[in-house]
């Protein structure tokens, strides 16, 4: 996606974009239910019968692989009262049966038996199968669109889909889910993820571990790429020190990332966290104007030793840190965003994914830039 | 945050633009050299040390601009360090080094 109005790109949208009930529906409608959102790892569903389910923009859907090895994408909605046919994660042998009244769908999702038949007037069971949604698999994750013209998941993220690809997610583990309610709307945490320039201020820590001077964000087709290349240095911090001196790059990780943590931002609202020593996965949902789970997934590798171990878990304090640094930051601004006087901001260079962001969102959502 | 830790984040601007205006104004430095020691001083060093670093820079361009170095890297110099002082106070954690007669002799570097 491209954005062409240069003197709207420098600002960012209009607070009541944070804050409006329409404008969410709007999201709701235009964005999620339009992009490839992810759902599991591929190891998830790799057994016949495994399924995962879930929800996209309010739509339950679940992702089942067939006794017959396709991997299908069904909403999750029984047709008779629209009870949610399969909960969480495991395995369905054969058949889709409703825990309420008991009709029965084939792994494909066509109604196959029916209770008491007679009893409907009107019931072709020929005509009544659960409907199927796009869904793929990028370097072991699987996606899910309810949209059937979002276009290929190969080439819907541009470049990135084949930087995911090469960072061997497929071979690792996947530890999870990891769920969490945050105040504030969704974009205000992307807007937070997305931009290096809080760093010094919101995280002085980070500034010991990474390079601030060649953080580098550098905005994608509906992706943005971020690069938080190490210090040289070691740090004066036994925790920073420590995981700096005994960091390893996981088997097959690639080199060119090994010295870096690295983060990408997939439209709308899909993060990673790319270390050296695990892979993070998290999904915004918005709960609401201001609140959004955020479910997220650890991946790593399935043949770690005590020393992966203990990095990983350094890894976790530093960033346990960081991420309360950020709900504490996030949440202010979700105050300021209700603010009478406060209507837009100017954006610095340094947030530039931000600007990038905001100008997907404006050509995707009409009226979002409304202030 | 940890608290103590709060002066960095006045690091970065020094960092991006300091070693190539020290290379310009004392060339016997170098840049490499420069932007390695305020790597250390990031990694390693603390408040004190870096106030104690912005004093230098200051020293540094008061001579270079009596010895007719380049008026335009004394300038950004001074304006960058300057910058620092301006920022300074609002810290969080310990009080900062406070010096009022850095804060004037740096304005006097500005045109």
């Amino acid at each position: 996606m491209s954005v062409t109005d240069t003197a709207v790109q420098e600002r960012t949208l209009p607070a009541r974009a944070y804050r409006d009930p329409e404008v969410l529906q709007a999201e709701q409608d235009h964005v999620f239910a339009r992009a490839w959102t992810l759902v599991c790892h591929q190891s998830h569903v790799a057994a016949p019968g495994a399924y995962f389910a879930t929800s996209i923009a309010s739509e339950p859907v679940v992702v089942l692989r067939g006794d017959d090895g396709v991997l299908r994408a069904l909403s999750n909605v029984c047709r008779h009262r629209a009870m949610r046919l399969l909960g969480g994660t495991g395995s369905c042998s054969k058949v889709i049966r409703c825990p309420y009244h008991g009709w029965t769908y084939r792994q494909d999702g066509q109604l196959a038996g029916v209770p008491e038949a007679r009893g409907f007037v009107d019931l072709d069971r020929e005509e009544v199968r659960l409907p199927q949604f796009a869904v793929g698999v990028l370097g072991g994750l699987v996606f899910v669109s309810l949209d059937p013209e979002a276009g290929p998941l190969e080439t819907y993220f541009g470049e990135l889909g084949e930087r995911i690809c090469a960072l061997g997610i497929d071979r690792l583990v996947p530890l999870g889910p990891y769920e969490a309610t945050y105040r504030g709307n969704w974009k205000n945490i992307a807007d937070n993820f997305l931009e290096g320039y809080h760093i010094p201020v919101g995280h002085p820590g980070l500034l010991r571990l990474l390079d601030y001077k060649r953080y580098l964000a550098t905005p994608g087709t509906r992706h943005t790429w971020i690069d938080g290349p190490f210090r040289a240095k070691p740090s004066r911090n036994w925790l920073e020190r420590t995981y700096q001196r005994l960091v390893r790059p996981m088997p097959g990780f690639p080199g060119e990332l090994k010295s870096a943590w690295t983060y990408a931002h997939m439209w709308p609202s899909t993060m990673l966290d790319v270390y050296p020593d695990q892979i993070d996965t998290w999904q915004l949902s918005p709960l609401g104007v201001d609140r959004t789970r955020t479910t997220g997934w650890i991946f790593a590798s399935p043949d770690e030793g005590v020393r992966d171990r203990v990095v990983r878990r350094l890894n976790r304090h530093i960033n346990r840190l960081v991420m309360r640094e950020d709900d504490v930051l996030t949440s202010a601004v979700q105050d300021g965003l209700e603010s009478r006087t406060y209507e837009r901001g100017l954006l610095n260079r340094n947030e530039n994914a931000i600007a990038h962001f905001h100008g997907m969102l404006r050509e995707a959502v009409p009226g979002i830039d409304d202030p | 945050m940890r608290n103590r830790d709060g002066w960095l984040f006045l690091t970065p601007e020094i960092e991006i633009e300091v070693p190539a205006l020290v290379a310009r104004l004392e060339p016997s430095r170098g840049q490499v050299a420069e932007a390695d020691r305020i790597a250390r001083l990031v990694s390693h060093g603390d408040a004190d040390g870096w106030f104690a670093y912005l004093r230098e820079l200051r020293v540094l361009a008061e001579g270079a601009l009596r010895d007719g170095g380049d008026p335009a890297a004394v300038e950004r110099l001074a304006a960058v360090v300057l910058e620092q002082h301006l920022l300074a106070p609002g810290a969080r954690g310990p009080v900062l080094p406070q010096d009022e007669r850095e804060h004037a002799r740096l304005v006097r570097l500005r045109p």
